[in-house]
């Protein structure tokens, strides 16, 4: 088969692919100390003035040695001593690494060391090194990128210390390399790099190998084939009331946007799209169903749901817009995160159940059917937002005769498609399960966590309750449920003061 | 009142109130008068010394030092330390050093902007009325704002969190991801150089097919009828073929994603050569969109056929079952071994002469799955063990009881039970009824034990 051909055809479609504007900041404390930071900030420019109006006021010689005009030499020095400070203030000002899909800026400390070239494209990488600045150090200690000046014949080696740069910025300037120069070698290999943060509280470990499986997870999860062509971004929907910014995810027949409004408020827009071969009474059907959902959902005045704004066809596409959350959601907050402690999971099991309660106490009552990691967002202030009301889902679902779900945190009853107020009682539980211990739940199967030094015994009561396998054996109403979270979440607010000397559960760091 | 406003008044969480915490005046002048009454103590001592050159010298170095370490613009020398646990703020500054239980907790304001000439703080006011200023600077190793505010709100929810105006917009949490996504995924419209929704007939794809006309049914996406140019790769190509098409995402990552599992499938694929299986015969990316090549086969599904021709009759119903038994048992035995995992009357099609053929290419399947851990299946059709993502042979032992019972009845069958058939309708013989049942039996071991035992009892009808 002609792979090969295949191969050279995409590599063309990229190259014909326009650079994008969006570009990532990357903040960089310079590489000297404090100490100096502060003196040279600070004390240098008044130092300099003092010392140059002593010179010029107090002896003519040189006075005339600086301003006289047959002394270039003193030209030279005086602009040499202000320029320097000037060079000093833009180290000060440019102290970020710029990150674009093309290439990367250097911040303007690297002036020298890179012959005063900063704007540096990807092709010209050549190798990323985690080195140790000294043979005693047992770890590396700094990150070096090779670049090579093809116009010169020279190499460029830009040393970064791991201390003045932050991990997490790290990650994502190792990311933006994996992802855009492939070419680029990694030595010793991305998979078996080991760092050692110094920090204030201690050393923190930073393993590359997770982090790459978790971004092609990302992005396998967020960008899928699809059905349809996804709109462009500058489209305008509605004779230009909504303009797409970007394509936040998509995948069969459904994508999601972020866009602005009108007034330049972010907004997100869903898109659902039924195949054009589908029968004319599906097709009917399933619009019928989408408006009546969109409107009921539209009713629903929550603070911790976000709002469905409008909904219309244009173009045959449905569109939903719904508010815009600002946060994380749960899947990712937990895979950037690792694991969550016990206390913060019994603060989100209260608001999720919150939420339950209030769409169960609806009428008629409303089965969210779709309770997952994915759907829930943990917005900046701190609280859970549901945003995904499986409006869209169901009505692909519907449209191509298939049901869209994630089976983990489906129940039987619900995969033989007859949900049951307490088939979110089980969702539930598989959330909780997730966020405990950081992977899916086995799909029908009780949610149990035996180990008695990760979760108390409450706790893996608790989610054995919600994920029975029969409906009788579950928490019967979301209202009981909330009443035992709430007794449990007061317990254990008591026995923190009881202990005055236990072993107290810190809250994992990133 | 803002909407934010009348939420805070009935919820227990005090929403975070955007607000101008440190205006720069505050600071200056706190500055200023630091100065004012530093050069003050210095004249006093000045003129304790009397003016002597060296003391006063060293006096005066000592302030600046002084100055420096504790209201540092940018900096202090002296790092404070805080960690969050169970039992309360644990506070290493220099004016506080204790634990301070989260119920004292009264108020927490964070101040946390890109600007940083004012440097960014945590700012702690306690039952008791101390209070604690931290440097972000000296935590921002330890914990970002997110794990903060889900401290205090799991265990302090009644303190009031008073946040910078920019905390609840730009710079929040979702940065880390959202950034490097936006910057990878977001591309301009130029680069799809075909706008619309269809091919127009006559066009040709990858310099070797041309487009005759658009397919329907199926409801799985595009696909196509086209015709084979005498230029195309393969030499033994039927001259018609199906081309299926599907719409890559839009950025480097997806694309080269997207030619790794092709390939990988492909690799597969191409081991397969039996007469009732289709056949895959190429596939390539054109203009971020991959299309498959596949047999054409002139037949309707399963599906399809229920529904033009009512049901079949019990004994073609196990003439076809036999048919796919020994198909599918081809794969099962091949090494290593292939497991269809999606035989649903919807995969497989009934040629006009009768016999009956099996779609099998899971690399559109594949591609046009939602998510890695989303079924975009049929459930009536998938064994609770493929639920769980344990694939087996047995699993399509299952698949197939269940298509039978959609042959004989004309319905799916409940998802995650065993069928009988013989419940909806009552024209089914108890053989094969006994037959479905026991091929959709939940515990794999009481199932038949392979395809082949499965055909045998078929074979006795």
């Amino acid at each position: 088969m002609n792979s090969s051909n295949i191969t050279k055809r995409t590599d063309e479609l990229q190259s014909k692919m326009p650079e994008t504007t969006s570009v990532y900041r990357m903040p960089y404390s310079p590489p000297f100390g404090n100490f100096a930071t502060i003196t040279l900030k600070y004390f240098w420019p008044p130092l300099l003035f003092a010392a140059y109006y002593y010179l010029t006021s107090s002896n003519q010689i040189y006075s005339d040695l600086l301003w006289s005009v047959e002394a270039p030499a003193g030209r030279l020095i005086t602009f040499g001593l202000f320029g320097s400070y000037f060079l000093l203030l833009l180290c000060f000002i440019k102290k970020e690494f710029v990150l674009r899909q093309s290439g990367i800026t250097l911040p303007f400390v690297y002036f020298w060391n890179s012959f005063g070239r900063l704007n540096w494209s990807w092709k010209k990488l050549d190798s990323v090194c985690f080195s140790r600045s000294s043979p005693q150090l047992p770890t590396a200690d700094q990150v070096v990128l090779t670049f090579l000046d093809t116009t010169f014949n020279r190499t460029v080696d830009i040393h970064i210390k791991l201390k003045e740069i932050h991990q997490l910025e790290l990650k994502k300037l190792v990311y933006t390399i994996v992802t855009n120069a492939p070419h680029a070698v990694f030595e010793p290999a991305l998979d078996s790099v080991a760092l050692e943060f110094p920090t204030v509280s201690g050393i923190k470990h930073l393993n590359f190998h997770s982090f790459t499986s978790m971004w092609d997870e990302e992005f396998s999860t967020r960008y899928s084939p699809t059905l349809f062509v996804p709109l462009a971004p500058e489209h305008e929907l509605q004779n230009g009331a909504i303009r797409i910014s970007e394509l936040v995810a998509c995948g069969g027949s459904a994508a999601v946007y972020a866009a602005k409004d009108i007034r330049g408020n972010q907004i997100i827009v869903k898109e659902a799209v039924i195949p054009k071969n589908a029968s004319e009474a599906l097709k009917e059907k399933a619009i019928e169903m989408f408006k009546r959902e969109a409107m009921f959902l539209s009713q629903l005045d929550h603070p911790n749901i976000a709002k469905v704004l409008d909904h219309f066809v244009e173009n045959e596409h449905h569109y939903e817009v719904l508010e815009f959350i600002d946060g994380l959601d749960l899947r990712r907050f937990v895979k950037e995160r690792g694991p969550q402690p016990e206390d913060f999971v019994l603060n989100w099991a209260e608001q999720i159940c919150e939420l339950v309660v209030y769409l169960h106490s609806q009428d008629p009552p409303i089965i969210h059917r779709d309770l997952t990691p994915d759907n829930l967002v943990l917005r900046v202030d701190g609280q859970l937002v549901l945003i995904d009301f499986g409006a869209a889902n169901a009505f692909v679902g519907i449209a191509t005769g298939t049901m869209v779900g994630k089976q983990a945190y489906m129940p039987p009853e619900q995969l033989r498609g007859k949900s049951l107020p307490q088939s979110d009682i089980y969702s539930l539980g598989g959330t909780l399960y997730f966020l405990l211990m950081g992977r899916d739940p086995i799909p029908l199967e009780v949610s149990q966590i035996d180990d008695r030094s990760k979760v108390s015994f409450e706790m893996n009561r608790l989610l054995s309750l919600c994920t029975a396998f029969e409906v009788s054996d579950r928490y019967q109403t979301a209202v009981g449920l909330l009443h035992e979270i709430r007794k449990i979440r007061s317990q254990r607010r008591d026995s923190i003061v009881l202990m005055p000397t236990d072993q107290p559960s810190d809250p994992p760091f990133v | 009142m803002t909407r934010a406003e009348i939420l805070a008044k009935d919820k227990k969480y005090p929403v975070i109130s955007p607000s101008q915490i440190a205006n720069p005046e505050d600071v200056i002048l706190r500055s200023l008068m630091a100065l004012f009454f530093s050069g003050l103590l210095w004249i006093v001592f000045s003129a304790a010394v009397n003016f002597q050159v060296v003391p006063q010298t060293i006096f005066f170095g000592a302030i600046v030092l002084y100055a420096f370490a504790r209201h540092g613009p940018n900096h202090s020398f002296v790092r404070a330390k805080l960690q969050l646990k169970a039992k309360g703020l644990d506070i290493k500054s220099p004016t506080l050093k204790t634990i301070m239980p989260w119920n004292w907790l009264t108020k927490v304001e964070i101040r946390h902007r890109s600007f940083d000439f004012i440097p960014n703080y945590v700012y702690f006011e306690f039952k008791n009325k101390s209070d604690v200023l931290i440097l972000w600077e000296d935590v921002r190793d330890d914990m970002d704002q997110t794990t903060l505010i889900s401290c205090v709100r799991t265990w302090a929810p009644h303190a009031e969190i008073r946040g910078d105006a920019s905390i609840a917009k730009a710079e929040s949490m979702a940065t880390y991801t959202e950034l490097w996504l936006k910057d990878l995924s977001s591309a301009k419209s130029e680069s799809r150089h075909r706008k619309g929704e269809v091919i127009e007939n006559g066009a040709v794809l990858f310099e070797s097919y041309k487009v005759e006309k658009l397919l329907s049914g199926g409801g799985q996406g595009t696909a196509y009828l086209a015709s084979v140019l005498p230029h195309a790769d393969f030499a033994d190509m039927p001259p018609q073929v199906v081309i299926k098409e599907f719409i890559l995402p839009q950025n480097e990552r997806g694309m080269q994603k997207a030619r790794e599992s092709l390939n990988k499938e492909v690799t597969i694929l191409r081991r397969i050569d039996h007469p009732r299986i289709i056949r895959l015969y190429d596939f390539f990316i054109e203009d971020m969109r991959g299309y498959l090549v596949i047999e054409y086969v002139d037949g309707l599904t399963f599906r399809q056929f229920v529904e033009k021709n009512g049901l079949p009759t019990e004994s073609s119903v196990a003439e076809m079952a036999i048919s796919l038994c020994k198909t599918i048992s081809y794969l099962h035995q091949l090494s290593p071994s292939i497991i269809h995992g999606d035989v649903t009357p919807d995969n497989i099609i009934i040629e006009k002469d009768g016999g009956v053929k099996l779609l099998d290419f899971d690399a559109a399947q594949e591609l046009t799955r939602n998510k890695t851990n989303t079924v975009v299946g049929k459930h009536s059709y998938m064994s609770p063990e493929q639920f769980k993502g344990m694939l087996s042979e047995s699993s399509d032992v299952y698949a197939l009881g269940c298509t039978l019972h959609f042959l004989l009845t004309g319905f799916d069958p409940e998802p995650i039970s065993e069928s009988f058939p013989k419940k909806i309708n009552d024209t089914v013989s108890d053989a094969i009824n006994e037959i479905v049942s026991k091929a959709t039996r939940l515990d794999q071991s009481n199932r038949f034990l392979n395809l082949d035992a499965m055909r045998a009892q078929l074979e006795q009808l």
